[in-house]
């Protein structure tokens, strides 16, 4: 992409600001750099010449980190709680799996980490907060129901509170269409499903919905990256291999990882530099993790692969 | 060379041009790297650095083709300073000469 004297002078600007650099310096920092880069224009350099000169700012923030005085920040409580649930988290999780054997499923309670952060970061309105907790909600109740029951089918349904959720922040008044489309298709699927024993085929009752949302273009094969890959068909294929596997062997009670490889590929196509495995880092954890505890049983020991996360961090360093 | 090595040398450089006349920052800039291979990032933090320790005062000129240039001139601190600085540099290379022209 190209990056004009305004695009870097204001990702400069953000990144000082993401690092409590405070705003007489940061001003400072900006009239300088806005200095050399015209004075390269003068000299005939293009934006790209200049952006390879003077280094991405994220290089400019490190080179000067010496020079600068920083803003003293208030840790606020909500952050403090952000900060302390992963031992929380952990601390929960020795209790209840030391004590009572119960490694799977109190390892759910790792969600409260990224929940916690979410619920105390995000601004925006009630119903795109509910967007963002659902996929983590559902997922728990997914595990949970499916653990004691054994029902895991039709139990994954409750994936679909994140369509409903994702509906009602939707600006347009189809959202409401869309909501019955999905409720009358849902409960049709399920009364099928329930009295006929017939879930397989039943699951055409979503057509409509989709062929809907598709027409009014909800749905969308994405190329995302630089590398112009298909997200899209990753996310089919993951469907189709949930559903194959859950259908044909019964495997919907591990096959529910595949969808992790969604983020995953997301994150290598999308992001640049380094930090992208660390990124990637959370889902390979969660990956091994439940993988070792569920046909080794290994949950005592399996956790250990969280640390993968910190010392992936440290390898990285601060890119 | 050993990158704190070179950085001190360079920091002992800009003193020396900016002593000689006040300099805005690409001009510093480039007179450093007509002699030594450097970037920006190194040359900047330095200047920034000698400014807020005192050896160095700014001051804004008008540029007829752009906007103002901040333009860095060397107190007596960094007159001083880089007089301690060129002696100790002397001092030392003038071992290291004895050292290694044997």
């Amino acid at each position: 992409m190209k990056m004009t004297k305004n695009d870097y002078l204001e990702l400069l600007g953000e990144v000082l600001r993401q690092n409590s650099v405070s705003g007489e310096e940061r001003l400072e920092i900006l009239e300088d750099y806005e200095e050399l880069y015209d004075g390269y224009k003068e000299l005939g350099m293009s934006d790209k010449e200049i952006k390879e000169k003077l280094g991405s700012p994220y290089n400019v923030f490190a080179s000067l980190k010496g020079t600068m005085r920083y803003e003293k920040r208030i840790t606020k409580p909500k952050e403090k709680f952000i900060a302390v649930s992963p031992f929380i988290a952990l601390l929960i999780f020795f209790i209840f799996g030391f004590g009572y054997d119960l490694w799977h499923p109190t390892w759910l309670v790792f969600f409260l980490i990224p929940m916690s952060a979410i619920v105390f970061s995000m601004k925006e309105g009630i119903w795109s907060l509910m967007t963002a907790l659902s996929p983590f909600i559902a997922t728990a109740f997914f595990i949970l129901f499916g653990y004691y029951t054994g029902v895991y089918n039709p139990t994954w349904m409750i994936f679909l509170l994140i369509l409903v959720f994702a509906f009602l922040t939707m600006d347009e008044k189809r959202k409401y269409l869309y909501l019955a489309l999905l409720l009358i298709s849902s409960a049709l699927y399920l009364w099928i499903g329930v009295t006929y024993k017939v879930y397989g085929i039943s699951l055409l009752l979503f057509l409509p919905l989709i062929v809907l949302l598709t027409y009014y273009g909800h749905v969308e094969v994405k190329l995302i990256g630089t590398y112009r890959k298909p997200i899209g068909y990753v996310i089919i294929a993951t469907i189709v291999v949930y559903f194959l596997g859950g259908y044909l062997y019964d495997l919907w009670d591990v096959l529910w990882l595949v969808f992790l490889i969604i983020p995953v590929v997301a994150i290598y196509i999308g992001e640049k530099g380094r930090s992208k495995y660390l990124a990637m880092t959370p889902f390979v954890s969660v990956t091994i993790f439940f993988l070792l505890g569920y046909f080794l049983d290994l949950w005592q020991f399996s956790w250990l692969a969280f640390l993968l996360i910190p010392v992936v961090a440290i390898l990285i360093g601060d890119e | 060379m050993n990158a704190q090595f070179k950085k001190g040398v360079v920091e002992m450089c800009i003193l020396k041009l900016v002593s000689s006349s006040d300099m805005y920052g690409l001009e510093v800039i480039e007179g450093i790297s007509k002699e030594i291979e450097v970037n920006e990032n190194t040359v900047y933090p330095i200047l920034r650095r000698l400014t807020l320790a005192g050896y160095f005062n700014t001051y804004k000129e008008k540029n007829p083709s752009g906007p103002d240039r901040k333009y860095y001139r060397a107190t007596k601190e960094g007159t001083l300073y880089l007089g301690e600085l060129l002696h100790e540099y002397r001092a030392f290379t003038k071992k290291v000469e004895r050292i290694i022209g044997e």
